[in-house]
């Protein structure tokens, strides 16, 4: 109960500095922005620490570090953002992301390199357009300044990663079209869901067959 | 749950066009699952006490058109994708993309021959007719595993599950009725009794009928076929000839297909007596 009363209160006096009522909101694509930096940062600080371990150039080495730093920093900045706004950030990488994760983890020397730039620079880009939507359109004074620094970090990866001279056009300059869905917690079913949808396939099934005794011609003659 | 849906940007544009491409799908799903239900009761007349023939028939055709209208769309709209659209051959030859797209694009293509052949029905036997109508079995089959196997690889299996069990269920329930011989549903009590049965048997014939069945030395056979959807049940083919044609009691008629050749003057006389034209009789050659 204690500690609800500061917390309250800095609630309070935001609200008083900023008499603009959306100001203190978030917007849906607001949530999204975060959920995908989020995304991002689960996948790309490990990964930007094995380039920086495993890369077979200095170059891919300095590239994996600098993303592996920026995205340290991303990491801090959007839990504090999340906890001010009470959004709720994804805790485990998209399957889509694990599965690059796994691929580039499998590989060595500049098959590294390459799949490392490759997979990426795809996914870079394909944030890049959300980040830029909400730099241009957010209604909240604090997203609107995060998205920009978002935006500028997201375009000094993407010419790093081609810097390295190993991104191809192999998985295009976007993620593949099954990453842009991260549902959460997509396709997982848990016991209940079965038991649900047996309870719900009894009860249609039962429904369809009273229909079919009571309205048939059964009893007339 | 479902709260949560999280959408990371591809190019905005395409965002959505594949937002287009998963409604128009969950549409088609389930205004196919109603036609394949509308289908059974149109030839069962399971809930003739509810509602008439024609009603149940037109919600079927209309059922239809609208599912092959939303799934075309679906199946259309992956051309206009700016990322990995998919070209016109993606969306028309089967097996040359991924076995799940293969499965939709036949069970679609299979879909609109289907309700195209409804326009020539009166130009084909009636039964041959009918078995291509019933090959919508198996389109609606691929069609719900393509949908299925789709949900999964965009991450949406946990949204869509409930929902797509729920209407899924019926079609699948009636395609057990409709496959389940009557005698056991009228012994499970779900249909009316009809009356004691019996297997329509052929009567012994008269010499000077069975010289009908020869020309030139050769034998005649006729093979007989109802237009379950001209057929009004009104039972003169039965006077004329109940050796080969019995109504039941739950409404269906039952006929011999394939009658000896003794038979051809009841079945000439029930053809020509049945005001609604439904029976088509057609000459084969003895081998």
């Amino acid at each position: 109960m204690g500690a609800a009363c500061p917390a309250a209160g800095i609630a309070f006096a935001s609200q008083a500095e900023q008499p603009a009522a959306q100001s203190g909101t978030l917007a849906d694509l607001d949530r999204e922005f975060l959920t995908v930096i989020q995304f991002a940062n689960m996948w790309e600080i490990p990964m930007g620490a094995l380039a920086a371990e495993r890369g077979s150039t200095q170059t891919v080495r300095d590239v994996g570090a600098e993303i592996n730093a920026d995205h340290t920093k991303l990491d801090v900045a959007v839990r504090d953002m999340a906890a001010k706004y009470g959004h709720q950030l994804p805790e485990k990488p998209s399957s889509s992301t694990q599965s690059w994760m796994n691929e580039i983890e499998s590989k060595q020397g500049v098959e590294f390199d390459k799949a490392f730039a490759d997979r990426l620079r795809a996914a870079h880009g394909t944030v890049f357009g959300l980040i830029a939507e909400v730099r241009a359109g957010t209604r909240n004074d604090e997203i609107r300044d995060f998205a920009q620094q978002a935006n500028n970090i997201v375009m000094k990866h993407m010419t790093l990663l081609e810097s390295t001279g190993q991104v191809t056009s192999d998985h295009g300059m976007f993620s593949e079209a099954a990453a842009r869905t991260t549902a959460y917690p997509e396709n997982d079913l848990t016991k209940s869901d079965m038991l649900v949808a047996l309870v719900v396939g009894l009860v249609m099934a039962g429904a369809t067959l009273v229909v079919v005794r009571t309205f048939s011609a059964r009893g007339s003659e | 749950m479902g709260a949560d849906m999280i959408t990371i940007a591809l190019p905005q544009h395409d965002i959505g066009i594949r937002e287009v491409a998963a409604v128009s799908a969950r549409a088609s799903y389930v205004l196919m699952c109603l036609t394949l239900c509308w289908g059974i009761l149109t030839a069962t007349g399971w809930v003739r006490r509810l509602t008439g023939y024609q009603a149940i028939r037109s919600g079927h055709m209309i059922l239809a058109i609208f599912t092959l209208a939303t799934g075309i769309t679906h199946a259309g709209i992956f051309l206009l994708l700016r990322e990995q659209a998919l070209p016109l051959s993606g969306i028309t030859v089967p097996f040359i993309g991924k076995f799940r797209h293969s499965l939709g694009i036949l069970g679609l293509e299979l879909m609109t021959a289907i309700t195209l052949a409804v326009a020539i029905k009166r130009f084909v036997r009636y039964t041959r007719w009918l078995r291509f109508h019933q090959m919508a079995y198996a389109a609606f089959a691929m069609v719900v595993v393509h949908s299925w196997f789709g949900a999964i690889a965009n991450g949406h299996l946990a949204v869509l599950w409930l929902g797509g069990i729920t209407v899924l269920t019926p079609a699948l329930t009636l395609t057990i009725l409709r496959l389940t011989p009557p005698r056991v549903l009228i012994k499970a009590g779900l249909l009316s009794a009809a009356p004691k049965a019996t297997p329509p048997q052929l009567t012994e014939v008269g010499a000077a009928e069975t010289t009908n069945g020869h020309r030139n030395g050769r034998t005649i056979r006729v093979q007989v076929s109802v237009d379950n959807q001209r057929c009004r049940r009104y039972g003169i083919c039965q006077a004329e000839s109940p050796e080969l044609f019995q109504l039941l009691a739950d409404g269906r008629l039952r006929y011999v297909r394939d009658p000896e050749n003794g038979a051809r003057a009841g079945a000439q006389a029930a053809a020509r007596s049945c005001p609604m034209q439904a029976i088509q009789l057609q000459e084969v050659r003895n081998r």
